[in-house]
């Protein structure tokens, strides 16, 4: 059974008890994963587009290991981060609960760190969930849902006009019992880490390159959950592609030497009107952060091997996402957190033994926020869906059922939060469907830009058609309010 | 001084390793005739046929003299055949006998496209739209079909479409030149309208050329006359015995007994095709040429499959004889030797990873074929130890160390045929029933059952009805076969 400083909090006391009552008597822990209830392996890697992977055909980057394994999973096409950038994305995939609720508005850093921008640490996350119900947890990797606080910890990110790097200690882990990970840390090929036991000042640095070293780690783990027979959940947040691409094995490189990069670029239409500077910077990296992907796929296609070596693989969802795309300059844009199709939609692939039928969903507007709701009740927890998740469980569609299916997908962006009070009328929102993406911009309540791009048409998003187009406009913005009330978006006054 | 020079040699082995080592980027232009016997270029030895521009290609570049399409599960060979080459698959690994290429099965052009090339299509695309504009970025004058109807005027009114990005390709419009000029005319215009630092190209040209309707011929090309045309050493009036398809379309455009007259006529008309699509070939390479960009082009020419016109005693493509299963194939290479000719076997889905690694790309995970590369640095090197050939569920045939064996079940009765290509290459001599090669029929029977094991045949030679049941197998039936 759980145990920690959960009991400090009476929400969560409460929540605890509940559980148990409803399922759990303390002989019906479970012992080992069923058919009910299988294991769970997440899989996530940092600012990997989802057009980037190779069995897609639609960028020149090798993932044999992913291509193999869309072979037997549900490869969902469509789907997208709805909030496109590191904590925010994260807090949502964890919680299933949206920024005004999770407490993440932005990404986890000193300056929000003044406005509390952290994962409310009493929120029932899918972790907590399955920690309760007897799983034993893990979580290997970036985290970065702390706000960082003074004296901040003594590491390279923490050095500049902002701190990023924050431990988590215990009681915010959420039911992650297993732990080796750490906030946000860039340098991949000396990559840092606290492990459960660590206090604030024992971090330790580790001489391989991050999702390698994590791999390991999560083969190793896999290994001993098999001697205990239990039913185990684990996430492996792996930081590559993320910025910082050219650190990065040389043997991955060694791949993309022979890259068409100016070929690439100039077939890019969404890249070539951006500034001269960044389709340098695209040019620059591409190469890089291909061979970071390379490598992803490489340490993913290890830790699959193993599930299958150990026989758990049949019996565990496994689900490969991303948090986000990248920019990489197109849109004159770099990072991410905007709405365009390179930076907001991510792979999302999810097996599950012979349970889900392997197949390519065109047609699923899945967000990553969905994850919360859709694995637990894929894992036969559908009563246990916390009351505060606001995302939707998609998981009767992810099996191939075509009713009930999603009209569009939800886009946000919280600007101005390192000044009080501006978040809610200072940022974007937007929905995306199968056809069209259409997004508002706004600062201090008063909408600036309005977006429309018709995709089928405009599949590189280069025409603002909002104007020519004001009733289709409306349809969407009158799509987007309906979203925004069914969540109770405090942003709801700016439209 | 010596550190100078010292540092500028590091900085340039560190420049190369990092990958600054510019590779040329090679265009690649890829020109495919639709039902062109590979016994009917110039080129080749046939001394009626005028085919300057394609001689001109062989002259060129190395020749495959043994390329193969796997086969098909339905009469229309081109479907299957043009899945396979787009994807570099074997004939029971395309998705509906090649009506549908899935995403998952990224095409050389999509590929290639997803690398940087400019990737342009023209001509007759037999598979679904979508699959089309994933693999093109550009296109003109785009066929979407089997055939030009007899109907509808055939070649001379073809019913094409511009380029639309939406993949609807609503209503097509009515072409007012011959096909070919037409796709010739797109192919030119892109061609000409490339600036000089541009992405490289990968341009697929797709004639429809010398498939029927052939009862019509353009202003250009050379015209034969029926009289002076020489019957095949093969011809026959009427095949010997029924090999389960004599009564396909293909079949049925000339009456049993094919008189010499009629095929005479055939041929004038046929080989009327060939010259008119090579005219229109060579407009192609001439703008290339123009362009200065014909040193730095990978060329490659073939024929989705061939046709019988007369030899044994048929007229269309529906069975396993090497007028009409093997195929033209040229790769033209810059820098590579000139007017080679390799007898190594190969099939046409093997195009695909050969482009890749000239091109140095990888192939897509959904490759299945082989690269010829090897075999293009030297012909005499081995490729492929055996074939084995397919046609629907009534034909079956293993090609091995210049020998064929052909095997037809037609309702449960079973005819067998053993060819010696080296001394008999117009299959003339059947020695399926000479005790004296009893024991290598035998064993390429066994060969030829492995590999359809292998290859995950819906056929079994050992049963009584290959595929379980009486009757020929449905066009529906087939769709649904390998899905």
């Amino acid at each position: 059974m759980y145990r920690g400083s959960m009991e400090n909090t009476k929400i969560n006391r409460s929540l605890l008890f509940g559980c148990m009552g409803l399922l759990f008597a303390p002989s019906g822990l479970m012992e080992a994963a069923s058919e009910e209830h299988p294991n769970l392996l997440v899989v996530m890697a940092d600012q990997f587009r989802g057009d980037a992977l190779g069995f897609r055909g639609k960028e020149a980057v090798k993932t044999p290991n992913l291509d193999q394994f869309a072979q037997e999973a549900v490869v969902l096409t469509q789907a997208v981060s709805g909030y496109p950038v590191s904590s925010p994305a994260r807090g949502m995939f964890l919680s299933g609960a949206y920024p005004h609720e999770n407490g993440v508005l932005t990404n986890c850093q000193s300056e929000s760190a003044h406005q509390g921008v952290e994962l409310r640490q009493d929120l029932t996350c899918w972790s907590d969930v399955l920690a309760q119900a007897g799983y034993a947890t893990a979580y290997i990797g970036k985290w970065h849902l702390d706000k960082p606080y003074t004296p901040y910890v003594d590491c390279s990110n923490n050095k500049g006009e902002m701190a990023w790097n924050e431990w988590c200690p215990l009681e915010r882990r959420h039911g992650f019992d297993y732990w080796v990970a750490y906030g946000t840390y860039d340098r991949h090929l000396r990559p840092l880490y606290w492990n459960k036991d660590s206090k604030r000042d024992e971090f330790y640095y580790v001489d391989q390159w991050g999702p390698e070293h994590e791999a390991d780690l999560a083969i190793q783990y896999l290994d001993s959950i098999r001697s205990t027979g239990k039913p185990f959940a684990m996430m492996v947040s792996m930081n590559p592609p993320h910025t910082g691409y050219e650190q990065v094995p040389d043997r991955y490189k060694q791949e993309y030497t022979t890259l068409n990069v100016d070929s690439i670029a100039n077939s890019l239409p969404s890249l070539m009107q951006s500034d001269e500077k960044y389709i340098q910077l695209f040019k620059r990296s591409v190469a890089n952060y291909y061979a970071c992907i390379t490598g992803v796929d490489e340490q993913f296609g290890r830790i699959i091997q193993a599930l299958k070596k150990n026989g758990q693989y049949d019996n565990t969802i496994v689900v490969f996402v991303s948090d986000h795309g990248d920019s990489m300059g197109m849109h004159n844009n770099i990072g991410k957190n905007i709405f365009y199709e390179e930076a907001m939609r991510v792979p999302f692939l999810i097996s599950y033994g012979k349970q889900l039928t392997p197949r390519i969903d065109q047609d699923l507007l899945i967000s990553l926020e969905d994850f919360c709701p859709t694995v637990l009740s894929l894992m036969g927890f559908q009563q246990e869906i916390p009351a505060t998740v606001q995302t939707r469980d998609l998981s009767e569609q992810i099996r191939g059922n075509r009713e009930k299916m999603p009209s569009s997908q939800l886009y946000m962006f919280y600007g101005a939060v390192n000044e009080t009070g501006k978040n809610l009328t200072t940022g974007a929102r937007g929905v995306r469907t199968l056809q069209y993406t259409y997004a508002i911009r706004y600062k201090d309540g008063v909408i600036t830009e309005e977006h429309l791009y018709d995709r089928k048409t405009d599949p590189f998003q280069l025409n603002n058609i909002a104007g020519k187009h004001p009733e289709l406009a409306k349809q969407l913005r009158t799509e987007l309010k309906q979203r925004m009330e069914a969540v109770h978006d405090p942003a709801l006054s700016v439209l | 001084m010596k550190n100078r020079t010292l540092c500028l040699a590091l900085g340039l082995s560190a420049l190369a390793t990092v990958g600054f080592a510019k590779k040329e980027q090679k265009n690649v232009l890829f020109i495919l005739v639709d039902d062109m016997q590979k016994t009917s270029i110039h080129a080749y030895g046939n001394t009626q046929v005028v085919s300057p521009n394609i001689d001109r290609i062989v002259q060129e570049g190395v020749s495959f003299g043994h390329a193969y399409t796997n086969g098909s599960l339905g009469g229309a060979l081109s479907m299957p055949s043009r899945a396979m080459i787009m994807t570099g698959r074997g004939v029971y690994q395309v998705k509906q006998d090649g009506a549908v290429i899935p995403e998952s099965q990224v095409t050389l052009p999509e590929l290639l496209r997803a690398n940087g090339y400019e990737t342009f299509g023209t001509g007759k695309w037999h598979a679904d739209k979508k699959s089309f504009n994933r693999s093109f970025e550009k296109g003109d004058h785009i066929f979407f079909g089997g055939m030009h109807q007899y109907n509808q005027n055939g070649h001379m009114s073809p019913r094409l479409h511009h380029y639309d990005p939406t993949a609807e390709y609503k209503e097509p419009f009515v072409g007012d030149k011959f096909s070919s000029e037409m796709y010739a005319d797109a192919a030119v215009k892109f061609l000409s309208e490339r600036k000089k630092n541009d992405r490289p190209f990968f341009a697929f040209v797709a004639f429809t050329s010398p498939h029927d309707p052939r009862n019509q011929h353009p202003g250009y090309g050379h015209t034969y006359h029926p009289e002076e045309m020489e019957l095949p050493v093969n011809y026959l009036p009427q095949h010997p015995f029924d090999n389960g398809e004599l009564k396909i379309r293909d079949e049925v455009l000339l009456p049993f007994p094919r008189t010499e007259e009629m095929i005479r006529k055939d041929l004038a008309d046929y080989y009327g095709m060939i010259s008119e699509v090579d005219v229109q070939i060579g407009r192609i390479i001439q703008t290339l040429r123009e362009k200065g960009e014909l040193e730095n082009t990978i060329l490659i020419f073939a024929s989705d499959n061939g046709l019988a016109v007369g030899r044994h005693g048929l007229l269309g493509k529906q069975n396993l004889y090497e007028h009409s299963i093997s195929v033209p194939l040229v790769m033209v290479v810059p820098g590579m030797e000139k007017g080679v000719r390799s007898e190594s076997l190969c099939y046409l889905y093997d195009i695909y990873p050969t482009v890749c690694d000239l091109l140095q790309i990888q192939p897509a995970a959904s490759v299945t074929g082989r690269s010829l590369l090897p075999v293009l640095q030297n012909p005499e090197q081995k490729h492929r130890d055996q074939l084995f050939l397919a046609y629907n569920s009534s034909q079956r045939a293993l090609v091995k160390d210049n020998w064929k064996y052909i095997i037809y079940n037609v309702d449960g009765v079973v005819t067998e045929q053993l060819f010696d290509l080296s001394n008999d290459p117009d299959e003339m001599i059947n020695l399926a029933t000479d005790a004296k090669y009893a024991f290598k029929k035998d064993a390429y029977k066994r060969i030829l059952k492995e590999e359809m094991k292998k290859n995950n045949d819906f056929c079994d030679l050992d049963r009584h009805f290959w595929r379980g049941k009486p009757g020929k197998m449905t066009w529906e039936e087939a769709l649904k076969l390998y899905n």
